[in-house]
């Protein structure tokens, strides 16, 4: 076992193209850190790094202490699950969780025992003799996990292992991981695009976008106090709603929220003068869709935090349901605003509001007693807590959010 | 349409029985020649089937022992040539070139397909165009400066002179197809495997050769065949049995005016042995293998 630590790793391919910039972590012995972002954002750089796959441009790479920029991927100590699996197609399962004892030369008895060993812990022993090709997607990609723990390394990498499962398989082997991981307690650095992977998974969790860590915590952080527009979108489904709006104070702070004005509750406000810089200034305003309710099932809040709008759309999951709307009065995001908040290149039209919109379009996570219907209106209550600011220049979170923030 | 689907089988089936009697048959009889005596052979019409098979032809080529039908019409000075006795030479002289043709293949031509799939170095794809178009210029342009480069080397009139030439003739078609096959494989596998504690030359060892078998097995069928029967240098180079190959000696004897035509067919036929079995052996890497290259590159 080891801890893995990054300062100021930077990845700079042959044509100038900087996929990861200045990447400092650290990452505990034992520990299970997620990179997660979209596609491009550099999470699969970061891994082959570490694995040795890929050359460092600037900065350090350490495994348990030792500076393993130039060492050779063979003597890193490391192993790692492929996307794609990688299995060697022509050896059987029990030839492909023993190869890398094979190749450290452990006695054919020896190699055999813990590979046998490792497939009863994946519940592979019926599979031993078959070849990869025989196997279906779950069992692959548990020969590919027998095949990186039989060695005990000192850090597994994986690299979007679940991505080519299908749904409900995904779900079952993303706890079999996490069990797995708590149980034999290796350091773990796992990459995924999928936030809930990420939150469900992870001790910790990295966001990254273009190159660039934006923040680490553990999920519940990043959920709770995202420290940037992209991270508040990026995190939790459906995406936190975002909005611009004018701060002023009044007595106590309360900002605009398409033709009504919201005051701002003790906690949202955050620490005395945090907010002072922006009164007057248009700021923007994000609402999670869990922290919306019916005004008409939701007696508690005060009437003064409510928005209205016309509803769109009605989706009923059951324990829920998710009523889309448009803001009354509100404007479409601004370019800046729009290119903070979500990944580059990749939705691009995702906050695009549709140019028959007259206001955006606002998704509320409501009691499924909510009694509004489609084409009617909603009067959308705002629970305490709820309203999280962010600068419509930079992106950052401001506010009660500014204290915490830990951008690396 | 059940029964026109029957007679359309059945029409298949009837071409490709002609078509497997019209490429068999110059072959079966050329075995069945081998196996008569030259009185029984010279007769008008020749017989197609060997009337009295007998092995006495061979018999003659490997140990030198008359056949006896010769010596009893008195046939055996005009006849019985004694090139035919290096027949057995010129077989040995044929594989061992071949063989190591085959062998020089497959390891430059995997060393050098390798690089070429995988390594990002400038200059590359220049020399791999190159080797490819040193392919293009007719052998016989060559000739001239392969005949004085061996010369000057000492190695006319040798075995190993003929292997060099034939290597760079067949290397440019190995790397090329050992190249797209080597391509053709995912670069995951082989990261796998340097994660899992291989060095590079482990790793293709392991891992990258077992699965490109059907493509080595193409190049060392196509390197071996070509060797094997090659004609124009192996004419123009060698000189004795030391290393005249059985293309050559089969070309002196049946040029010969007293050429018996039983032992010219004794000498087909054991020429024809070795790349039988090479293409039985290998027959179905080389399709695939030729296929597989050709397709996923």
């Amino acid at each position: 076992m080891a801890d893995v630590g990054f300062s100021q790793v930077n990845k700079v391919y042959p044509d100038g193209t900087t996929a990861v910039r200045d990447l400092t972590l650290e990452i505990d012995d034992g520990e299970l850190v997620v990179l997660v972002g979209p596609s491009g954002c550099g999470k699969t750089t970061v891994l082959r790094m570490v694995a040795g796959l890929e050359d460092v441009s600037g900065g350090e790479i350490r495994v348990g202490g030792r500076v393993v920029n130039d060492v050779d991927p063979a003597e890193r100590d490391i192993a790692m699950v492929f996307q794609t699996y990688a299995l060697y197609p022509h050896m059987t399962v029990g030839e492909n969780i023993a190869f890398p004892l094979k190749i450290a030369k452990l006695a054919p008895e020896e190699r055999a025992s813990r590979a046998r060993d490792v497939a009863r812990l994946l519940g592979l022993e019926a599979e031993l003799d078959r070849k990869p090709r025989q196997l279906s997607g779950g069992q692959r990609q548990r020969v590919a996990m027998g095949r990186a723990i039989v060695r005990q390394p000192q850090v597994f990498l994986m690299d979007e292992p679940l991505s080519n499962l299908d749904a409900s398989l995904r779900f079952q082997m993303r706890a079999e991981i996490a069990n797995l991981q708590q149980r034999i307690g290796v350091t773990t650095i796992y990459v995924t695009h999928d936030q809930v992977e990420a939150m469900t998974i992870g001790n910790r969790v990295a966001v990254m976008r273009g190159g660039e860590l934006l923040q680490l915590g553990d999920p519940q952080e990043l959920y709770d106090r995202p420290s940037e527009l992209f991270v508040a979108r990026f995190i939790g489904s459906p995406p936190m709603n975002l909005i611009e709006g004018e701060l002023s104070r009044e007595g106590g702070y309360a900002v605009a929220v398409g033709s009504r004005v919201v005051p701002l509750d003790e906690a949202e406000a955050g620490e005395r003068g945090a907010l002072d810089s922006y009164v007057g200034r248009s700021v923007v305003i994000g609402l999670r869709p869990e922290r919306l309710e019916d005004a008409a099932v939701a007696s508690d809040v005060p009437a003064a935090r409510r928005i209205g709008g016309l509803v769109t759309l009605r989706e009923t999951l059951g324990s829920d349901v998710l009523v889309h709307f448009e803001v009354e009065g509100a404007l479409p995001l601004s370019g800046q605003v729009r290119a903070a908040a979500v990944a580059a290149a990749v939705d691009p039209v995702e906050l695009e509001p549709a140019a028959d919109e007259p206001g955006l379009l606002f998704i509320g996570r409501f009691d499924p007693r909510s009694p509004t219907g489609q084409q009617e209106r909603v009067e959308a209550a705002i629970r305490p807590g709820a309203v999280q600011l962010f600068d419509p220049e930079t992106g950052a979170a401001i506010g009660r959010n500014s204290g915490s923030r830990s951008r690396a | 349409m059940r029964r026109r689907r029957r007679i359309a089988t059945a029409l298949y089936a009837c071409a490709g029985v002609v078509l497997g009697l019209i490429i068999l048959v110059p072959f079966l009889y050329v075995l069945s020649a081998s196996l008569q005596t030259e009185s029984e052979l010279i007769r008008r019409p020749p017989p197609i089937v060997a009337p009295n098979p007998t092995v006495d032809n061979y018999d003659y080529v490997f140990t030198g022992a008359v056949p006896a039908a010769y010596a009893s019409k008195e046939l055996l000075r005009g006849t019985v040539t004694q090139d035919v006795r290096q027949i057995p030479k010129g077989l040995r002289n044929s594989f061992i070139v071949a063989l190591g043709t085959v062998l020089i293949n497959l390891l430059f031509g995997t060393l050098a397909a390798y690089t070429f799939a995988r390594e990002r170095i400038r200059g590359l794809y220049a020399a791999f165009v190159f080797i490819l178009g040193s392919r293009l210029l007719p052998s016989v342009a060559v000739a001239v400066p392969i005949y004085v480069g061996l010369r000057s080397m000492d190695l006319l009139d040798s075995k190993l002179g003929l292997v060099l030439i034939y290597s760079a003739f067949t290397l440019p078609f190995s790397v090329w197809v050992l190249t797209l096959y080597f391509s053709s494989l995912p670069v995951d596998i082989e990261e796998a495997a340097r994660i899992d504690g291989c060095t590079r030359f482990q790793a293709l060892r392991h891992v990258v050769l077992p699965l490109a078998a059907p493509g080595l097995a193409a190049i060392a069928a196509f390197s071996f065949l070509f060797s094997y029967s090659e004609f124009l240098f192996a004419l123009f180079t060698t000189e004795t049995s030391r290393s005249k190959t059985i293309p050559v000696i089969i070309a002196s004897v049946s040029v010969n005016p007293d050429a018996s035509y039983t032992l010219i067919a004794v000498g087909i036929v054991l020429s024809m042995i070795a790349p039988i079995l090479f293409a039985l052996v290998f027959r179905r890497y080389i399709t695939s293998g030729l296929a597989a290259s050709l397709t996923r590159g």
